[in-house]
This record gives C-alpha cells, sequence and structure tokens, in this order.
C-alpha cells in the first residue's frame, strides 16, 4: 500500500514537474535578482562574518530583513504544491509511520531531481540560490497532523525536506547511480553511451563535492558546524560508486567487445580515483569519518575485489574498513611475502585509506598495515630501489594515527582482536626491515627516516 | 566546456591521475596528487579534427583510422603529419587516456547525450518499478 501511494506521488510530482519549475523560477521575476546571481558563487550573503565582509564592497546588501513578499509567496506555492500532491494521492490515510517513510522516499526522490535542475540556463542558479536569495534556510512550516504529530516542510540551501521533528534536518538525496541503467541494455552502442555518461557523472559528483565543500570551509570559517553536511555528502556520493562499482564488476565480464571493455576499465580507473578523493578530508584534514562512510569503503572494497581479485591494494583497503569496524586481521594477507611481483596488483596507494582510519583500530592492526603497504612497494619496485617518496609515506602513515582531531562526535576506538601468531607478525616487521635496510639508496634526510622506521618496528618484534 | 560554478573559495582541484606513472609501485591509478591542468597542447578536440573523426569515437574506429592514414601516408614520407596523428590516436583511442584528459583538467567530459533534470525525471520512474 506504502509503496503505491509513494510512487502515486512521485508520478504527480512528474507530471507537475512544470509548474513545480515556476515556483523555482520565481525569484528570477525579482528586479534584484540579476544583481544577486551575477555575484553568487554558493554562500549565504546574509550571514555576515568577518570571513566574508567584504563582500559588501561588491554593493551586495547584507542587512538581515525577515521574510519579503516574494519569499512568503514561495513558500505558500511549495506548500498548496506539496499539500495538493499529497491530498490526491491519499497519503493521509495510513498511520504516521508510514506517512513518515513514505515522505523520506520522496525527500530522496525530490532532491535527485534538484540536484540536476538549474535555471535560466545558469549553473549558478540553482535551488540553493533561491533559498539564499529569499532568505529561507532552515525555513519549516507545518503542512498538516497526523494524530497530534505534525508533518512540515523544511527548506535549506542542500534541498528539500519532510519532517516531523528535526530542528537540524539535512536534507536527504537518492543517489544519483539510481537513475543509470546499465543492467537492461543489450546493444552495444547503448551500454558505451551509458558508461560514458557515468564517467560524467563521476565527474559531477567530484564537481559537487569540491563545490560544496568549498563551502562548507566557509562555513568552518564562520564558526559553523559543517561536519554532519559534509559526511551526508561523502555518503551520498559513495553509494553511487558503490554501484557503479559493483556494475563493472558484474557486467564488464559479459562482453566481449574491446570497446566495451576498454570503456570499463576507464570508468573504473575513474571511480577508484574519485572515491581516493572523497578520503582527502580524513586522510589529509585528519577529521574522522562516521560508520556509515567505513561500511560503504567496505563495500566499494568487496565490490572491486570482484572485478579484480587478486588486487593486494584494494584487500588492504578491506582490511582497513574491517580493522575499523573492530575485525580480526585476515591471515590471508600474508600471503604476499610468498608470492612473486605478477601474481598480484597493486592498482593504487593503500596508503589513504590507511591514514584515514587509523585512529579507529588497534596500534598492532595499524602496524601490520603499514608494514604490508610498505612491504608492497618494495616488492612491486624491486630489484630497482624505492623512490624516497613512497618512504615518506610509510612514515607519515604510521604517525597518522595520533593525528586525528575529534570533532565530539560518537567515534569508536576499537581494542582489535589479533589472532596472527608472535612469529607471522615478526616475519612481517623483518621482512619490511630487511627490504628499509638494502632496497633503498642511503641519501641524506632518508638515513633519519629509515631508522624511524627500524626503531618503530624493531621495538614491537617481541609483541604477541 | 561546461562551466565550474562560481564558488567563494578556490576549489581545490587535486586529482590522481587514471594512469600509473612508469616507475610508480602502484599500477592502475596515480599515486601523487596533482593540481588540476588542461593539458592544452594536446586536447580530445584538437587530436579529433588532426584525425578527422569525432571526440568520441569508439576505440576501434580510432584504431582503424589510424591504421588507414598509416598505409595511405606512409610515415618516412609524410613524418610531420604523423608527428601529430600519432599522438592524437593514443589520446583518443584509449577510453582512459580520453577520459584521464578530463579529469585531470578538472573538466566535465562533454559526451552526449547526458543526464539532466529531464531525463532524470523520466527515469524516476523506472527507479520505483
Amino acid at each position: 500500500m506504502s509503496d503505491l501511494i509513494l510512487k502515486k506521488i512521485t508520478r504527480l510530482f512528474k507530471e507537475r514537474w512544470s509548474s513545480f519549475e515556476e515556483i523555482l523560477l520565481l525569484p528570477s521575476h525579482d528586479k534584484d535578482f540579476h544583481l544577486f546571481l551575477n555575484s553568487y558563487c554558493g554562500v549565504d550573503l546574509a550571514a555576515s562574518s568577518p570571513a566574508i565582509s567584504h563582500l559588501s564592497s561588491r554593493g551586495l546588501t547584507l542587512s538581515s530583513r525577515g521574510l519579503t513578499a516574494g519569499s512568503t509567496k514561495f513558500t505558500q506555492l511549495l506548500k498548496n504544491h506539496f499539500e495538493s500532491l499529497f491530498a490526491e494521492s491519499q497519503l493521509l490515510t495510513l498511520e504516521s509511520t508510514e506517512i513518515e517513510k513514505i515522505l523520506f522516499e520522496f525527500e530522496k526522490n525530490i532532491n535527485l531531481i534538484l540536484y540536476y535542475w538549474f535555471g535560466l540556463d545558469d549553473k549558478n542558479y540553482q535551488f540553493r540560490t533561491c533559498i539564499h536569495f529569499l532568505k529561507l534556510s532552515q525555513f519549516q512550516v507545518e503542512l498538516f497532523q497526523k494524530k497530534s504529530v505534525a508533518f512540515c516542510l523544511f527548506l535549506s540551501a542542500n534541498g528539500i525536506g519532510f519532517t516531523s521533528h528535526d530542528k537540524q534536518h539535512i536534507p536527504n538525496t537518492r543517489p544519483s547511480s539510481k537513475l543509470y541503467q546499465l543492467k537492461i541494455l543489450a546493444s552495444e552502442s547503448d551500454v558505451i553511451s551509458e558508461i560514458r555518461c557515468v564517467q560524467r557523472e563521476i565527474c559531477l559528483l567530484i564537481e559537487e563535492w569540491e563545490y560544496l565543500n568549498s563551502i562548507y570551509a566557509i562555513e568552518f570559517r564562520s564558526g559553523k558546524n559543517p561536519f554532519a553536511k559534509r559526511n551526508q555528502l561523502a555518503i551520498w556520493i559513495l553509494e553511487s560508486f558503490c554501484d557503479f562499482q559493483k556494475w563493472i564488476s558484474e557486467l564488464n565480464k559479459q562482453h566481449d567487445s574491446q570497446d566495451v571493455k576498454s570503456e570499463y576499465e576507464a570508468l573504473a580507473a575513474l571511480v577508484l580515483s574519485a572515491t581516493q578523493k572523497i578520503l582527502l578530508p580524513a586522510s589529509i584534514s585528519r577529521i574522522c569519518y562516521p560508520q556509515d562512510v567505513i561500511v560503504l569503503l567496505e563495500k566499494f572494497a568487496k565490490n572491486r575485489l570482484e572485478y579484480m581479485p587478486h588486487d593486494y591494494s584494494t584487500k588492504l583497503m578491506l582490511q582497513a574498513t574491517q580493522s575499523a569496524q573492530g575485525s580480526d586481521f585476515a591471515s590471508q594477507l600474508l600471503d604476499i611475502l610468498n608470492l612473486k611481483p605478477h601474481e598480484w596488483k597493486l592498482s593504487f596507494d593503500p596508503n589513504n585509506i590507511i591514514k584515514s582510519f587509523s585512529w579507529s583500530y588497534s596500534s598492532k592492526h595499524h602496524l601490520l598495515l603499514c608494514a604490508l603497504t610498505g612491504i608492497c612497494y618494495f616488492k612491486k619496485t624491486a630489484p630497482k630501489k624505492l623512490d624516497p617518496f613512497f618512504l615518506s609515506e610509510i612514515s607519515y602513515s604510521v604517525q597518522s594515527k595520533d593525528s586525528f582531531a575529534f570533532d565530539g562526535g560518537n567515534h569508536k576506538i576499537h581494542d582489535n582482536p589479533c589472532s596472527l601468531s608472535c612469529e607471522q607478525t615478526q616475519i612481517i616487521f623483518s621482512t619490511l626491515i630487511d627490504y628499509l635496510e638494502n632496497n633503498l639508496n642511503y641519501i641524506e634526510g632518508v638515513q633519519e627516516q629509515i631508522e624511524f622506521l627500524k626503531q618503530i618496528f624493531k621495538v614491537r618484534k617481541g609483541d604477541s | 566546456m561546461i562551466q565550474r560554478r562560481k564558488a567563494f573559495v578556490e576549489i581545490k582541484l587535486l586529482r590522481l591521475g587514471l594512469i600509473a606513472k612508469p616507475n610508480s609501485p602502484c599500477e592502475e591509478i596515480d599515486d601523487h596528487w596533482l593540481h588540476a591542468q588542461p593539458a592544452l597542447n594536446l586536447s580530445p578536440e584538437k587530436a579529433a579534427a588532426s584525425l578527422a573523426v569525432d571526440v568520441w569515437s569508439y576505440q576501434s574506429t580510432i584504431k582503424k583510422r589510424y591504421q588507414t592514414l598509416q598505409v595511405r601516408y606512409p610515415s618516412d614520407q609524410f613524418m610531420e603529419k604523423h608527428i601529430e596523428w600519432g599522438p592524437a590516436a593514443e589520446l583518443l583511442g584509449n577510453p582512459i587516456m580520453r577520459l584521464n584528459w578530463y579529469w585531470q583538467s578538472g573538466l566535465i567530459p562533454d559526451f552526449k547525450p547526458s543526464m539532466d533534470c529531464t531525463t532524470a525525471l523520466a527515469r524516476l520512474d523506472s527507479y520505483l518499478e
């Protein structure tokens, strides 16, 4: 029943898109809008702060005003629009818990469409532009009541929401991957076309990531805490990346055509590189990502291993995400010690992920992950000597564990079990030390790092 | 070219390339973060113009085209032409190279058709089915 009603609401939303779009275009009828749009760069200009105060020099009004006639009309029309969608789809006949579930799903659909929407052929004219122009950030108005539960329409720069209680609501968005249809395509040209659309989508998602991160940086400087919004953004993007990787893993085998295969290879490299980009706040700025992000990266690693089962960098990624959830250390990872370099792949540098979640697992797991990464570097480079850059990477990784800034969130630090024997641990550490002693050029500056690492891994030789 | 939205602070366009360097232990993607910059000397558009093909031609089409050019214009007699054609065929003949150009440049591939608001609305239904 509730599925049917969700479909009905979504269908009505689609049918009445043009009248909805007219509401979104309302601000453009204001005589001040074009001046506003010309200078608009994604941030709320009304929220005056030292960081953005120089904007007044651009001739923009920073005075805070109450709801103007334009804002009132905008919210009233939006309210009417949704009220009629809900009335016609008989949403109100359901129990309030069912209503909440449907609105949660519907909200995701609306915001996914809003993600692709911009007005007047201007990419700077998005939903957030309306909110900032009309000064409607965090606006809330009651739509209806169901058994004393009030359901509200909620507006923010991040989209439209429906909430019964949450004043800090961050509107949810359906992953954009759900719009792609790689599964049902038969013809080669359709498959290639869809793969290229996905390639483009990933570039767009990273553009969105960069754009919103720049906005969150401003908010942070203005004394706000945008971490929850960024975490939600990371989750939203990673959900799509997991879907895309799953498709690559499942579908690339079904095509013999080299044209299709090479497009899949390009897509796989892109989604991998883009995923590393999402790690930057954690690996460089030392932000603790929440559990949901870790779970999605674990899923990504599992999906990728189906595509490339011998990729040791993905295996280390999987171990890091599982260690970050309290798991034991997989003894299969030790196989690397006896494998020849051509028997496994090192697709990417596992350092980003190890640095990102080093705060969350035990020191022993951290050192094992760092040592195995170091061994990979050496094994893939031998018989040549390793570039000192990678030596620094190992040192940074080792030290990353103590450099995180906890933001007061609920971050669980695990005391992971480790069923590797004392001998196994020693073999890993002494293999790394052997490489450090024999496969590096002893140039100036490097010596210090080698000694540091030898110290770190030697001290622990006696650990159980 | 798709314009980037105006952002208040300079966006950190850091990228790991899609192609690993020969001296790196990593074999698929790059391990060094680089500032995104378009390689202006050879863009996919220039490469396509030089080979007289579409930017988004399939790999096999580009390879066939390059072979035809090699047969028709032997490289020892048409050296200047081949200095242009070689890198152009390499850039467009491998989807990972072409995509890397856009990715490393911090640009969105201008492939059409692309997802937009209308397509997204149309596809919402199929998701719900």
